[in-house]
């Protein structure tokens, strides 16, 4: 029997559950969103073309973040809800577990506004925003209410349709400069670390491992594959640094607003001259499930909180996300809002270890206290 | 929700989605495929002209009719607006292929006009630049061939270029070598013949201004020593006649001498080559007289390279990109240092021409 069944409110019918492999394609999809289209010129701001090692240096610590996270959540825990009940009692515990969620919608809405930025530069200037916010929450929501089996199924076709798009690589890199990143390590290691924080948006994502946790059938069995997803990223954004840095030279690249996208100009083929149009309409698939796993913690964990069934929530939710979806508009303002997710992304990041530690205090005493 | 529901909804989606924006058909479209830009008169600082291919509605095949259209403006984002004014259909910049610039602007400087161009997401960046020795009004009007438009004619002309004698050039890469630390850009210069336009020479920049140029004999040496390639022609006098050098593969090499305080440079020159003409030269081809004609040739290139390295010191500029390469090579470079040392700088140019083959005839 699962030994989480015995806590309360995580009593999961096994038919909800899903195999620990899942959890490779979720934590990917939740990590590869929007920060890639664009985090290489806020990387090379801090470390200039020294920044690809910035992007190695945060892949190791989210590895570790990984570590951190299963051993929570092993020790009893079952998910962030309940760590939070027991290590600050049932009234700040749920007070943090709410502003948990807060954080869980400001990233669903922080892709939501990029990615329509993004069309309105690229593509369609006279984009009207609250038509294209209506269907996109209006499919979120479909999304949402059936599942979390649903959810991992877009995850698994993000993962798979975004595959492809790796190959157009090879266009930039062929009309690279290689010897770009030469000399290694010309910055001073807190200038990397500083970069490495900055790519911290572009990484978030795994901390929902805190939430859906008690969704995975054996979940022992699904620590190897979350390690594997967080090394895929990292790999995955490093080639991408990579490619952008031999594409540009670093002056032109401090002035380029989304690398990625711009890499994507020079592929042409036969049948279609620019590419950029495809790359952007199919990274759609790549930020849907950001934005509906994104809800839809936010959801499950106000659920857990309040007594109140989760569909009632997302309806609150979706109604509450559309007007400010639909009224941002502009690079500042979402530069800025980007920029402070990212910090509290950071430093949601940084609580995680944080909350290890409370919560083996807080054992060790109940435990001398019991004896 | 039962699946009817399902279905109206996913229906009401996709309708809504189509009707997100306002959709455009091609035949609406006046599609811009080359722009120019002089110097303007009265009417404005810039003289603007492009062209746009009139497509019929009859199903047999026409000549390619173009309609060229010239207006004076401000900035180049005026120049779409007057254009605008001029033109039946919608003006669509998307397809622009090919740019061009009087020699007279380009003096003055582009830097605005390339402003524009990298911060437009409607355009490629295999766009090609280019220079016009005159008017490019007058050569974007002047009809070359009966089956194709100007800017097919100019576009295919510059990429064939590029494949042979030209050093590759494009949009993305003028833009690289202008923002580059320690690297200047460069554009193929065109010039209009009696019926016909040809690529004349090459165009060097310091800062987004035109400050020297470099004749059409000349190209082969510098695409030598900027990048490795695979074709490409030179003649030569030689003896009495002339010998046509065919290359067969060049690479070309860096290297950073002298020391910190006193940087140097080497670039070695590898070709590979066949020689497929010898018009005028007595003596039957051996291994003495290759010997010959490589020597010859040495000395060719030598003296031409040394002679564009002095050029480019004395004009301050970098189309090589030797201070690019010594960024990559140096430990805290110091741009400002390396600009002060540059015109007085060591800089070794090597070549080592091997004649391979002499054709299938001797």
């Amino acid at each position: 029997m699962n030994k989480l069944n015995e806590i309360e409110g995580l009593n999961i019918s096994e038919n909800y559950l899903v195999s620990p492999f899942y959890v490779f394609f979720i934590i990917c999809t939740m990590q590869v969103g929007i920060g890639i289209l664009g985090f290489e010129r806020y990387l090379v701001e801090t470390a200039g073309f020294d920044a690809w090692i910035s992007v190695l240096v945060a892949g190791g610590f989210l590895q570790v973040l990984v570590w951190v996270m299963y051993r929570l959540l092993q020790n009893g825990g079952g998910d962030i809800v309940h760590i939070h009940k027991q290590v600050f009692g049932k009234y700040i515990g749920g007070f943090l577990s709410l502003l948990f969620a807060i954080y869980a919608l400001l990233l669903a809405f922080d892709v939501m506004i990029t990615f329509i930025e993004v069309i309105k530069v690229w593509m369609f200037p006279g984009l009207q925003v609250w038509i294209f916010a209506f269907v996109m929450i209006g499919l979120v929501y479909y999304i949402v209410s059936g599942g979390f089996r649903v959810l991992t199924g877009i995850a698994l076709i993000s993962i798979v349709i975004g595959l492809p798009i790796l190959l157009l690589k090879f266009f930039p890199i062929q009309a690279g400069h290689t010897m770009n990143i030469y000399p290694n390590i010309e910055h001073s290691p807190m200038q990397i670390m500083a970069a490495a924080k900055q790519s911290a948006l572009s990484f978030l994502g795994l901390e929902f491992l805190l939430i859906f946790y008690p969704f995975i059938k054996d979940p022992h069995k699904s620590k190897k594959w979350a390690h594997f997803a967080v090394f895929y990223t990292t790999m995955l954004y490093f080639i991408s640094v990579l490619v952008t840095f031999v594409y540009f030279s670093e002056e032109q690249l401090k002035q380029v607003v989304w690398g990625t996208i711009s890499t994507w100009k020079i592929v042409e083929f036969p049948f279609i001259e620019r590419f950029e149009y495809v790359g952007i309409a199919m990274w759609l698939y790549v930020i849907l499930p950001n934005v509906c796993i994104g809800i839809w913690g936010a959801t499950r964990v106000m659920k857990r909180v309040f007594p109140v069934k989760q569909i009632h929530f997302l309806r609150f939710t979706c109604i509450s996300l559309f007007f400010p979806v639909a009224l941002v508009a502009g690079r500042d303002p979402i530069n800025a809002i980007n920029n402070f997710i990212g910090t509290v992304g950071f430093y949601v990041l940084l609580y995680i270890p944080v909350l290890l530690l409370l919560k083996t205090i807080t054992d060790k005493v109940r435990k001398r206290h019991e004896h | 929700m039962n699946i009817k529901w399902k279905f109206f909804v996913l229906l009401c989606i996709l309708l809504l989605s189509a009707g997100c924006v306002p959709s455009k058909s091609v035949e609406e479209n006046a599609i811009v495929q080359i722009s120019g830009y002089d110097r303007g008169g009265d009417g404005g600082r810039i003289k603007g002209t492009v062209s746009i291919p009139q497509y019929g509605k009859s199903e047999k095949k026409t000549a390619a009719s173009e309609l060229y259209l010239t207006v004076d403006a401000n900035s180049i984002k005026d120049v779409e607006k007057e254009i605008q004014k001029q033109s039946s259909k919608p003006i669509s910049i998307g397809k622009l292929a090919v740019t061009l610039y009087s020699m007279e602007l380009a003096e003055e400087g582009i830097s605005d006009v390339i402003d524009v161009l990298s911060r437009d997401a409607r355009l490629s960046r295999n766009m090609y630049l280019g220079v016009v020795d005159g008017q490019t009004q007058d050569l974007i009007e002047n009809g070359y061939t009966q089956d194709e438009t100007t800017s097919k004619h100019l576009q295919g002309l510059i990429e064939n270029n590029i494949h042979h004698n030209f050093p590759s050039t494009s949009l993305h890469e003028f833009l690289y070598a202008y923002y580059a630390i320690g690297m200047d850009p460069y554009l193929p210069i065109l010039a209009q013949k009696e019926s016909f336009v040809e690529i004349s020479g090459i165009g060097f920049f310091k800062k987004g201004k035109l400050v020297t140029t470099l004749s059409d004999a000349k190209v082969f040496t510098f695409k030598m020593m900027k990048e490795n390639f695979t074709r490409g022609m030179q003649d030569l006098p030689f003896q009495e006649g002339t010998i046509m050098l065919d290359n067969i593969g060049s690479t070309v090499d860096y290297k950073l001498t002298g020391t910190n305080e006193n940087p140097g440079l080497e670039i070695n020159v590898k070709l590979k080559s066949e020689v497929n003409e010898m018009v005028g030269v007595e003596e039957k081809p051996s291994p003495q007289l290759a010997e010959e004609m490589e020597d010859a040739f040495v000395d060719y290139f030598k003296t031409n390279a040394d002679e564009m390295i002095e050029l480019f010191k004395k004009e301050g500029i970098d189309p090589l990109g030797l201070g690019h390469f010594a960024k990559t090579r140096t430990r805290h470079f110091d741009e400002k240092r390396w600009e002060d040392l540059y015109p007085d700088m060591d800089i070794q140019f090597d070549v080592d021409v091997e004649i391979t083959e002499y054709g299938i005839f001797s």
